[in-house]
């Protein structure tokens, strides 16, 4: 029995090798083949986007006859990228488009459709106007909101139109009806549930408050509330019934939650809901504001909606049943509600789109969001719940290859910000490709994260190499107690490359080695790393995540004591980076070429605060795996095509170093990386 | 020349010499001087005197730049030869004072240098002041929109005169004068210099690691020209 039970085990094992695939980089670093799919007003016409290759097309379905036909389409190396796209009515769709490699160019987009029964066309123009759509208006047949804004230099303005599509493409708003109560330098107008301008908000930088500002039934704006953006948060829903505000604020509790606001009192009234231990993300009310529809938040990293009309709450059990272990959001939908465009997507899904039918509860698969990634197996992150010293709970999310294909290498990646920001349980590509190469990957919900809490995050600030730290070793220290690795590195982006290093520095025992992206290690030059940072009130909103602003922060500044880094490092940055200055990079490259410690460094041309482009992407997560593996001497990676792999992922890095454009020209490093693609 | 004209003053203020201080700034302010970037050569052999100082500065632009406008006494200009600059340093040999990076001309038009950041900075003599990097970058195609800021690299200006200026700056003490206070250089330098030192003592070993050196406490080299 036991031969038959091990023989068993050796065949399943041997199977998982044999099926295993290692991902091509240049599969799993691509630009989504369905990255939208929008629904008119009567639910008829599909509208989707996508890339192909790289190249930008727009179509749209005739779902009665399920007839296609391309409205839009653009080469890769046009460089276009789509922003937006949106109805306006059953008849008219703008969408608006993005061009970074040709001086940020952005584009509006008029598609006129022409249907009947059977056959679709369209008509598409440019918008001449350059501006954005408040509200599409879709109850109002050819008629939005649009903000106009012209620019002089620096100075923009912006006038408010309720204007017509052949207005937009004109640029001529003449007979169109202007919207006059602005405040000057107010940003961001919002219409309420009722497609009526209801809220703006203005910020003054110096003294760091936002006001939010409504706009009451005397046609007068009214301030609304005034706070600190770094500190509290205060979204207004809308108006309810009973004339209160809806708004999901933590000024009154430490958990972002729903309450009524009274406008004239300026006080926190009724609390509607509050979740035991997560900040709310979004409240939807009906539009009369009678009844609360829904709110969403991120329970264990994943997205849920909590629906509380009864009818809605039977088609989210049934949508929870349907795609069990997966979540869900409904991305369109028609008017009548009856027709929905739902993303299905998890850590291990990079998304599926469906259109449901809740008439006849069918639920057509439409597409992936990323048809490449179908032919491949992705690991799901593990949720974990750790206790800590201090008392507080850490959410942790473990990402595990199968066991037949794991190198037994745990690389700890903490997240970037570090205060307000956080994981997800969500598909990442870096992640699934580590996973996919044998590496397990670990992501921790430090102290500073957002979606716990004010007291959580704000018990982040100013514990740069302090708290945050503790809370990633106390983590990992759990992971070491449930699994066995046979070594550890520490591997992040932005805060993640500090954190990173700090780890190393801090526990010299534990990891063996360091992968530092995009990071900041001198953080003295946060404050002062350009003259535009060293106004007062840049230096008070650093403060409040960096700490105070002197000679202790040296202290816990790796280039300063860079000898405390015993383990082989690689730094990556980006040349144009300038919320993490490169320059913070390339101090600590220099301090450790200096210690003639072991240090590579990678400097992306065209990145900034990561990369702008798929070949710098696809070249620096090549480049790290082959340094984990040079440094751990790991052997290759398991996987049935292997060797192929591998010799494209050299060659991959070959040509980095033999392209300005990506890391600069090393042709010392090309040649070694061309001879071992050819072994 | 301002130490000059200091020396100058502190003998004896009269009526004549104040006229002719006054005259002598008029004539040193409308002829501006042109930035000569020295070479390797010329730095090996350059020694400045009380009145002058090292100017070190970065550039990098992805726009075409004709002329970098620098305000003092006496006003500075650089053309750079190359249409495009990256990455590109600097170094000039300029009388001590107090300077200010004014405008960039692109050939478009004018970029002035806006006045609610920091621009100034000091020259002290017989240094080598590196005073920032000059990033010029185009924003937005439908306007002449661009971003000019000073930025503090102040590793990569170490690595290059350490690549390219070695003599001048084994000679010369190193400052920052860019925007802010910085204390990476003297950190630098006192890391350079014991390097220097340890080759000296056990050349052929190079490759033998460093003592790490701590940054000297209390010693911020402040940006004092705000």
């Amino acid at each position: 029995m036991k031969i038959l039970i091990s023989l068993f085990i050796f065949i399943c094992s041997t199977h998982w090798v044999n099926s295993h695939e290692l991902i091509p980089l240049r599969t799993l670093i691509s630009l989504p083949s369905l990255s939208s799919a929008s629904l008119n007003p009567s639910g008829e016409l599909l509208l989707t986007s996508g890339y192909v290759k790289g190249n930008l097309n727009i179509e749209v379905t005739q779902l009665a006859t399920r007839q296609s036909i391309a409205i839009f389409n653009a080469k890769d190396k046009e460089g276009y990228r789509l922003r937006r796209i949106l109805w306006i009515d059953d008849k008219r769709a703008v969408f608006e488009t993005f061009r970074h490699s040709y001086r940020n160019t952005v584009v509006n987009w008029l598609v006129t459709f022409e249907s009947d029964a059977n056959s679709v066309s369209h008509r598409i123009n440019r918008i001449n106007a350059t501006g954005y759509i408040i509200d599409p208006l879709v109850d109002s047949e050819d008629e939005v909101l649009f903000a106009h804004i012209k620019w002089n230099g620096f100075n923009r303005k912006l006038k408010i139109y309720r204007a017509t599509s052949q207005q937009l493409v004109r640029d001529n708003f003449r007979r169109a009806e202007k919207f006059d109560n602005l405040i000057s330098d107010a940003f961001r107008y919002r219409t309420d549930p009722r497609h009526t301008i209801r809220f703006t908000q203005t910020y003054d930088k110096e003294a760091i408050l936002l006001t939010q500002w409504y706009l009451d039934d005397e046609n007068e704006w009214q301030e609304l509330y005034q706070f600190d953006p770094t500190e509290y948060s205060f979204n207004p829903i809308g108006f309810l019934e009973n004339g209160q505000l809806a708004v999901i604020t933590n000024i009154g509790s430490d958990l972002k939650s729903l309450y009524e606001f009274d406008v004239n009192t300026q006080q926190l009234g009724k609390l509607i809901y509050q979740h035991d231990r997560y900040d709310l993300d979004t409240a939807e009310f009906d539009q009369q504001g009678h009844l609360l529809l829904s709110v969403s938040y991120y329970d264990a990293g994943e997205l849920q909606t909590e629906y509380f009309d009864r009818d809605k709450q039977k088609l989210n059990n049934m949508a929870d049943n349907t795609f069990k272990g997966q979540q869900h959001q409904i991305v369109s939908q028609n008017k009548t509600g009856n027709k929905r465009v739902l993303r299905v997507f998890s850590s291990a899904n990079s998304g599926d789109i469906y259109l449901w039918n809740t008439d006849n509860n069918t639920a057509d698969f439409l597409a992936s969001q990323y048809q490449n990634n179908e032919a491949y197996h992705f690991r799901p992150a593990e949720t974990l719940n750790i206790p800590s010293e201090a008392g507080h709970q850490i959410e942790a999310f473990l990402t595990q290859p199968a066991k037949a294909v794991s190198n037994d290498v745990l690389l700890v990646m903490p997240h970037g910000g570090p205060v307000g920001v956080r994981d997800l349980s969500r598909f990442r590509t870096p992640i699934q490709y580590l996973v996919n190469r044998g590496y397990s990957v670990l992501q921790v919900n430090y102290r500073g994260s957002e979606g716990y809490g004010k007291k959580y995050l704000d018990d982040g600030r100013g514990q740069f190499g302090q708290n945050i730290e503790k809370d990633i070793t106390t983590a990992v220290n759990f992971i070491h107690e449930q699994y066995e690795f046979k070594h550890t590195c520490a591997i992040g982006g932005s805060y993640g490359g500090y954190s990173s290093v700090m780890l190393a520095v801090l526990n010299p025992t534990v990891y063996r080695c360091v992968i530092a992206r995009f990071g900041v290690f001198d953080l003295p030059l946060i404050f002062n790393d350009r003259n535009i940072k060293i106004d007062e009130h840049m230096i008070k909103r650093w403060e409040r995540v960096v700490g105070k602003n002197d000679e202790k922060l040296l202290n816990f500044s790796p280039v300063y004591f860079a000898e405390k880094i015993k383990v082989p490092v690689l730094i990556t940055a980006g040349a144009v980076d300038t919320r993490a200055s490169f320059e913070h990079s390339n101090r600590l490259k220099y301090v450790l070429t200096q210690l003639s410690a072991p240090v590579e460094h990678l400097y992306y041309r065209r990145s900034a605060h990561g990369h702008l482009d798929r070949k710098s992407a696809r070249h620096e997560l090549a480049y790290i795996d082959d340094f984990i593996r040079r440094t751990l001497k790991l052997s290759k990676p398991v996987g049935n095509n292997v060797n192929t792999i591998l010799k494209d992922e050299m060659k991959l890095i070959a040509m980095g170093f033999e392209n300005a454009d990506i890391v600069g020209i090393d042709k010392e490093k090309a040649q070694v990386y061309k001879a071992r693609s050819r072994q | 020349m301002l130490i000059c004209l200091h020396e100058y003053f502190s003998t004896r203020l009269t009526k004549a010499k104040l006229v002719f201080c006054f005259v002598l700034c008029l004539f040193a302010v409308g002829c501006s001087q042109t930035l000569k970037p020295m070479t390797t050569q010329q730095s090996a052999n350059s020694s400045t005197s009380k009145l002058t100082g090292y100017i070190l500065f970065g550039l990098q632009s992805d726009a075409h730049i004709e002329h970098i406008n620098i305000m003092g006494v006496p006003p500075l200009t650089y053309s750079p030869k190359n249409s495009l600059q990256h990455n590109h340093f600097i170094l000039a040999e300029i009388p001590v004072g107090f300077y200010a990076f004014s405008s960039v001309e692109t050939g478009l038009g004018l970029i002035e240098a806006d006045g609610d950041h920091a621009w100034s900075f000091k020259i002290d003599s017989q240094k080598i002041n590196y005073v920032g990097h000059l990033e010029l970058q185009s924003l937005f195609k439908w306007c002449h929109c661009y971003r000019l800021q000073l930025a503090n690299k102040s590793s990569f200006a170490v690595e290059y005169l350490q690549q390219t200026h070695t003599e001048l700056l084994q000679q010369t003490d190193l400052v920052y004068k860019g925007p802010g206070s910085d204390t990476f250089i003297d950190f630098a330098m006192a890391q350079y210099r014991a390097r220097a030192q340890y080759q000296v003592e056990s050349m052929p070993e190079l490759e033998t690691a460093l003592k790490p050196v701590s940054v000297p406490k209390g010693q911020l080299s402040k940006g004092d020209a705000k």
